[in-house]
Formats: structure tokens, sequence, C-alpha cells
């Protein structure tokens, strides 16, 4: 009886410890993103202004946002800017990846360097690329000296809707190449020379390789970077905030950017959090669909 | 039966959980029961720890505060003073966080701009003041604390932004050093002849900073709201001239393609870099430019406020105002009358030029430069004098940050050429009916 009982009590534990051992981080989960996302969802019902006492409107903020055209665009220029970002963030660091992936003397000088964009904060980095772009700025005084010919008026990249959201795009992208660098040489230097040997015994050209080879294996790599770095850009905040504070026009702010506007500048946290509640939706939806995309794509291998 | 007995014996648990849902879901309501129960007596305490949160007074003024505090802690036994400064990019998310929370400070040094953002959300206490105390403060620095006819808050000090010349460019152009503009218009002309003589832009206006436009138009007396204060009063053919002359400035080149998005820092660069000829700022700020570029600062020259058809000389106002959330109103405010007395506000003036909000103050000999004094004296003096024509610019208003907001896209409209100014204005004036009618 009693041996019977501590095997029962011991067939319970075995059941139960893997939950105890998820229990702490399952706690810190809870009371730091789910509980905030579910505060945050009741908020958006109400018109809490940051001081009173919240009073529930129903519907009333997600009907101001279907019909709010500053909405649209910034949820416009969000998803501009992830089509701009995200396969550029995907190829180019993929390239530069294997150019620095052999065995060239110096070649970590090459890896740092490209890697040191990563390191400075983005402040730091956007404020000097605030003068770059200037209409007084670096970038048009090269421009004039390296294109004499085309003499147009210098172009003040931040301050134009036609180029300011295009600028910002720019500096995210020069800033992640790194980053994106380092995880896909993490993943070439998994793949064993010898596949590339027996490869070009086979007669495969070094292009085919990279092509037939490196790809194929290095899908993982390609998938984290495609996920992560559309969710970076779905949430882009600190460039806009520093370069061009969603301007002119309000033609370089996406939906972070506005978000912020309405809760930190206006006091509409309850509009502010309708609009998290739908930015929430759209990256659950889209990591799912990538999820799935790439998913599929490492299956047959 | 069992089922009724246990659904009576759970039925205090269920009720205290729900209760302890409905408090975490709206922010805590027993705080605020209480503290509506409290408001009876809200000055309350006469002793325990004052706490009193200023705005980038630390290390500079360290000891003058300390002093302070000292005395007045003298006069108040069993009282002490929690002394805390903040940054100022820091004090308005700290002070709403906590005001939100319920734990505010007792006395905060706010601009308007946020007290009034502060006091439309009922987070300040409104002040009982002897009638008598008015008249002792200049007007424009008392209304900038009167919201809906409340006083919310005590003028501690002021700072009326006086112009600073870079002379050596403003000479190339052939300007006279004295001959000072004192109209926008003017300096729009001397912006046009440095621009063609000389290829540099003479100034910046940093119409980045939100409410910067809105500013402006008042001071060139162009009504904001209309009659009914339900919609914009600027659509009008002497807001539209105004809108006109900036847009016009900005296409020819005259000023910056920045200044439509950047603030008063990109301003500032080009100022201290000695790109631009022309710089509002306060009396302070000769300080930091003779620390960061003596070179320029040998070269400078100070005039008068520029300022629109009106005349009006706008004001900077820094507030003491007590939250509705503070347990010791009446020492705060006995505290906030302390700090901001015409001898303490004078000793203070003594050690940065900054302008205090008493008149009698400002009579002190101190504030009066003689000639050939050093710049920053003949700054002070002329800071000082301007105070007598000191006119709060804008008035507090509803939803402010979203109506200036409205007027800057105006501006951008017109001056990137995309509408007209009359119909960039008229759709502003929309807009702000729009804003208007939000509860």
């Amino acid at each position: 009886m009693g041996s019977d009982s501590r095997h029962a009590l011991a067939g319970v534990l075995r059941t139960a410890a893997p939950y105890l051992f998820l229990l702490p981080a399952s706690i810190i989960l809870l009371v730091f993103m789910f509980g905030p996302l579910g505060y945050a969802a009741y908020l958006s019902f109400t018109d809490f202004n940051a001081l009173g006492v919240p009073r529930p409107v129903g519907f009333a903020n997600y009907q101001r946002l279907v019909g709010d055209p500053v909405f649209w665009q910034t949820l416009r220029n969000t998803f501009v800017y992830l089509l701009g970002v995200v396969p550029a963030l995907v190829v180019l660091p993929l390239f530069l990846a294997v150019l620095v992936n052999r065995a060239l003397p110096g070649v970590a000088f090459f890896r740092a360097a490209y890697y040191l964009p990563v390191v400075i904060s983005m402040v730091v980095a956007g404020l000097m690329w605030k003068w770059i772009f200037a209409e007084n700025g670096v970038l048009n005084y090269v421009a004039g000296l390296a294109l004499p010919w085309l003499a147009t008026e210098p172009i003040a990249w931040l301050s134009r809707p036609d180029t300011a959201l295009a600028a910002v795009m720019a500096v995210t992208v020069w800033k992640g190449l790194g980053y994106y660098m380092v995880i896909y040489l993490a993943g070439l230097q998994t793949i064993p020379q010898d596949i590339y040997e027996s490869a070009s015994i086979d007669g495969a050209s070094p292009w085919q390789a990279t092509i037939r080879l490196t790809i194929p294996l290095l899908w993982p790599s390609i998938a984290f970077v495609a996920i992560v770095s559309s969710i970076s850009a779905l949430k882009v905040f600190t460039e806009i905030y520093v370069m061009t504070r969603g301007g002119p026009l309000d033609a370089s702010a996406t939906v972070v950017y506005y978000l912020y506007q309405q809760s930190f500048e206006h006091l509409n946290m309850g509009y502010a959090n309708a609009i998290g509640m739908v930015l929430f939706a759209i990256i659950l939806a889209f990591s799912i669909i990538n999820l799935r995309f790439f998913e599929q794509g490492t299956a047959p291998s | 039966m069992p089922q009724t007995h246990a659904a009576r014996r759970f039925r205090p648990l269920v009720i205290a959980g729900l209760a302890a849902l409905a408090a975490l879901a709206t922010g805590c309501p027993a705080e605020d029961q209480k503290d509506t129960g409290a408001s009876a007596a809200p000055g309350g305490a006469t002793t325990g720890t004052v706490e009193f949160w200023t705005m980038q007074l630390k290390p500079t003024f360290e000891g003058y505060l300390n002093g302070l505090i000292a005395s007045w802690e003298k006069s108040h036994p069993g009282v002490k003073v929690s002394w805390v400064d903040l940054p100022a990019s820091e004090i308005e998310n700290k002070t709403l966080t906590a005001a939100a929370s319920g734990k505010a400070p007792d006395l905060v040094n706010l601009n308007p701009m946020f007290a009034n953002k502060l006091a439309s959300a009922k987070a300040l206490a409104p002040l009982d003041l002897d009638a008598g105390l008015k008249a002792k403060y200049y007007d424009a620095a008392w209304e900038a604390n009167t919201v809906d006819g409340q006083v919310v808050g005590i003028p501690w000090y002021l700072s009326t932004s006086v112009t600073l010349y870079n002379t050596e460019l403003w000479k190339q152009a052939g300007l006279a050093e004295g001959a000072w503009p004192r109209t926008f218009q003017a300096l729009g002309e001397a912006a046009r002849t440095i621009k063609t003589k000389t290829g540099q832009q003479g100034f910046m206006p940093p119409f980045g900073d939100r409410g910067k436009f809105m500013e402006i138009l008042a001071a060139e007396n162009v009504p904001l709201l209309s009659a009914d204060r339900k919609k914009g009063g600027f659509a009008t053919p002497q807001g539209t001239t105004v809108l006109a002359f900036w847009a016009d400035l900005y296409k020819e080149g005259i000023i910056p393609k920045e200044s439509l998005t950047q603030g008063h820092r990109e301003a500032i660069d080009r100022f201290q870099a000695g790109q631009t000829a022309v710089f509002p700022a306060g009396p302070q700020f000769l300080g930091i430019v003779r620390q960061n570029s003596p070179k320029l600062y040998a070269k400078l020259a100070v005039g008068p406020q520029i300022t629109g058809a009106s005349g009006k000389i706008g004001v900077g106002v820094m507030n003491l105002v007590i939250p509705q959330a503070s347990t010791k109103r009446d020492l705060a405010l006995d505290l906030a009358k302390f700090v901001t007395s015409g001898e303490n506000q004078l000793a203070f003036c003594k050690l940065v030029p900054i302008l205090p909000s008493v008149k009698d103050t400002a009579k002190d000999p101190f504030f009066q430069a003689k000639p050939g004094a050093a710049l920053e004296d003949q700054a002070r003096s002329l800071a000082a004098t301007q105070l007598r024509d000191a006119k709060l610019l804008v008035p507090p208003m509803p939803r402010q940050t979203e109506l200036a907001k409205s007027l800057d896209d105006a501006l951008q409209r017109a001056a990137l050429g995309q509408q007209t100014p009359a119909q960039a204005l008229e759709q502003a004036a929309k807009e702000w009916e729009a804003i208007l009618a939000t509860p």
C-alpha cells in the first residue's frame, strides 16, 4: 500500500515536473506580457486619457480608426517600409556573409567593420544620418561632386514627403546589415566543407554551388532573418522619432509612431490602445504566415 | 442544501475577487474614492515630508535650492522637504505616471503647456489664493496658470527671448549693425538680403517644434479660435497673408528646407556653426555659446525679440503646481509661495539670466544694464524691459497639441505647394472643428 501511493506520487510528480519548471517563466510572461496585453485590450474600449478614470465607450475608438485617414496613411507607410526593408535585409547580408566567410588575411577586419553600425546606438546613428541627409549635408555635397552633370538643386531628403520614408529605410538597412550578416555567417559555418568539395568534383561552378547548396542549406537562417526583420520593420520607431518625427505631413509616420503620438503627445490613450490592438493582430497574422511559408520550404530537405 | 451552502460560503470570496479585478481594470478606483473623500480637507497634514520636483536645476543650482529648503524647513518644524530634480525631457512622463498611479509629488515645477494638459484632465489641485496675490505678478505669467478660469499654478521664473545676431554674416550682407528687425516681416526682408548677398540662409524658424506656427499666427494678431470657439478662426485674409509669407520664404530657399520638420535643436546647431545670422534665444543661451564657440561669441550682438504685427512679446513661464493627488496641499502651497517670493527670486536671478515673475523684483537695479555692459547683462536688461509688453501668445486650449499639429500640417502643405495658403488654412479650420467637438 505504502509503496503503491509512493509510486502514484512519483507519477504525478513526473508529469507535473516539466510544468513546475515552466512556471516561473510563465508567471513572468503573465505579469509583464499577457497582463498588460489584456489591460491594453480593455483600454482600447475606453476613453482613457492617462490621468482620469477610463470610461467605456464601446467600439468608438475602432470606428474612429476606420475613418481616420492618418491611420490608413501610417499603415500604408508601414507596409512600404516592410516591403522595402525586409528583402534588402534578407538578400544583402547573405552576400556580405558569403564574402567574409573565407580564410582571407585580414577578413576579421571586414567582419568587424560591417558589424560596426549594429553597435552604434540608433539615436546616435539617426542624428548622424540627419546631418548627412540635410540640404547642406554630405550626401548632397558628394552627389554634386560625383554627378555634376545632374546639376539639380540639393535635396533635403528628410523634409520632403516623397523622400523622407525612403531615407529612413536606407538607414535601417545600413544599420541592420551587420547583424543579419553575423546570423548568416553562423549558418554558413555549420555547412561542412566536404559538400563543396564533392560538388566541385562533380563539376559544379562556385556560382552553382552557392545557388544549389548554400542557399538551401541556409534556409533556416534565411527564414529566421525574414521573420525577425519583418517583425522589427512592423515595429519601427526609433529611426523615425530621431530623424523625421513622422513628418512632413505624416509621410514617414508608421503605425507605431502614430500610436506614440496619440498616446504621449495627445494623451488619447484609449485610441492609442486601439491602434496597438490592430498592430498586434497584424504582427500575429504576419508571423503565422511567415512561419507556414518557411516551414513548407524546409520540409523537403 | 450543500450546494447553496457552498455558494454562500464562496460568495464573499467571489465578490472580493471581482472587486480586485475591477480595481485592476479601472486603475484602482478604490484609491480615487479615498481621494474624493479626503478632498474635504485636502491640505490636512501639517507634518511629514513634502515632495518637491524641479526641472533640470541640479547640479548648477543645488546650493541655492538647498539653502531655500533649509530656511523654509526651519520655519516649519516637523516638516521635511524631499527635493527631486528631473531632466526636462523626463518630468512630463514622470509626473504623468505619478499622477495616474495616485502617488504624485506635492509640488512640481512645470511649463504651462503641460500643466494645461494635466489641468484639463483634472490632475491638478485648484489653488485657493487671496485676491491680492495676482496683482504682484506679470499678467502674462498669471494667465498662463489659469485654465478655464481656475488658477492651477504659481508662476516661478520667466524668460523672454531676445535675438542674437552673428554680426559678421549680418555685415557681410551689407546690413547695418543696430538696425535690428522688430517684426517677422522685416526679418524676412533681412533674410532675403542675406541670401542674395552671401548665399547663406539668414535664419531657421524651428517649425518642427509643435505649436511654433500657431504662436506666430497669434503674434501676428490672427485670431486662433472662431467667435463661438467651435472651430479655427484663422482662415481669414489676414491669416492667409501670414501663411503665404512663410511659404514663400520656404519655396524661395531663403529659409532652410529643414525648417519644416526640424526644431530648435537644429536651429541651435546651425547658428553655432555660423551658418545662420539670426537666432532667437533666452539670455542664458549666451553662456552656452561662450563655452561652445568663443569665436562666435566674440561676433555676437543682442537685439530685441522679433514678433508679429501685434507687438506682443512671447514669454516662457515656469510654474509651480500642486497635483490633485497630493495629501499635503497646504504645506506645498506655503512652500510654493516661499520659493516664488520676490527676494528669493531675485537671488535666483543673480545666479542665472532668468527673469522674476514678480513685478517689483524686476524693478531692481540689477536688471538695468549700464551702457557698454557685458553681452549677458545687455541681454538680461533687454529681456527685463520686454516683460512689460509680455503677453501670453497662445491661451490654454483643450486638445492643444492636436490643434497645433493641424496648423503645422497646414504650413507644410502650403510650403510644399500641395495647397494654396487659403486652402491649407480652410482645411485646418475644419480639422479644428472636429478636434474641438471630440469630448
